[in-house]
């Protein structure tokens, strides 16, 4: 398997930690994973970390996009976790950097939902 | 079906692999190793195989949309006389009009869209970008980089 979660609920928010490489192949699944979390609540603050996502495709990208609409529609979060300098340069390409709360230390992060 | 590579006597590669998401990884795997062995610096190197996997994406989503398209996807990376490394991706699918009005810039996009990234992604990272296809006729992608003189 080329790609792990690990949700942790920390009370004010859910955390999410995605490990391996984000593309086509499993995008999919991690799409139906990100609704179904959403879904299930009546707003969802969403930590995700993406240190340990080693790479990540258009694909991957989109999704995300995706994720942060359907979860600020129903007045909810998120913020990213982010320490890659090849991962940072595809959201700075594709103008993401601008779209996301992005931050390198998960307390700035985490501050964001207090 | 299996993906195949060859590599013929001035160490041009292809890779035929078939028209599924799971063989990008080995995409992603050649096209790196490929690109190490001409010295490039890492970030390029992340870069190519960023573009080369987008392609591929490409290829895969679009490549089989009518009934003569094609279930593999071929891949070639070779020294350019040129002074660049090119990477090519070629798909025997449906094929489209690659006109200018078709391609957007980076401009163009709006980043709160969920689609139109790969081919912007590809622009970025590689020196230039050429896009072969007609209607029926599959798709050819060349992507070039250049090399340190």
């Amino acid at each position: 398997m080329d790609l792990t979660v690990d949700i942790q609920d920390q009370e004010q928010f859910l955390k999410m930690a995605i490990k391996g490489e984000i593309d086509l192949y499993n995008a999919k699944s991690l799409k139906e994973q990100f609704i179904e979390l959403v879904e299930e609540r009546a707003a969802l603050n969403l930590l995700l970390d993406l240190k340990d996502v080693h790479y990540i495709d258009s694909t991957g990208l989109g999704i995300l996009i995706g994720i942060k609409r359907r979860i600020t529609e129903k007045g909810g979060k998120i913020a990213l976790l982010l320490n890659s300098e090849k991962i940072t340069k595809l959201f700075t390409i594709t103008g993401l950097i601008n779209v996301f709360d992005i931050y390198n230390d998960e307390n700035e992060a985490a501050a964001i939902f207090q | 079906m299996n993906a195949n590579a060859t590599v013929d006597m001035q160490g041009k590669i292809e890779l035929i692999i078939p028209r599924k998401p799971e063989f990008l990884r080995i995409v992603r795997l050649v096209v790196s190793g490929y690109a190490s062995r001409l010295n490039l610096p890492f970030d390029e190197v992340e870069g190519i195989k960023v573009a080369v996997s987008e392609a591929c994406n490409n290829a895969i989503i679009h490549g089989g949309e009518s009934e003569e398209g094609g279930e593999t996807i071929a891949i070639r990376c070779w020294e350019d006389p040129d002074g660049t490394v090119a990477f090519q991706v070629e798909d025997a699918g449906p094929g489209f009009d690659a006109g200018p009005e078709r391609r957007k810039t980076i401009g163009e996009l709006n980043p709160e869209n969920e689609t139109g990234f790969g081919l912007m992604l590809i622009e970025s990272l590689m020196d230039s970008l050429e896009v072969e296809s007609s209607k029926g006729r599959g798709a050819r992608v060349t992507m070039k980089k250049k090399l340190a003189e």
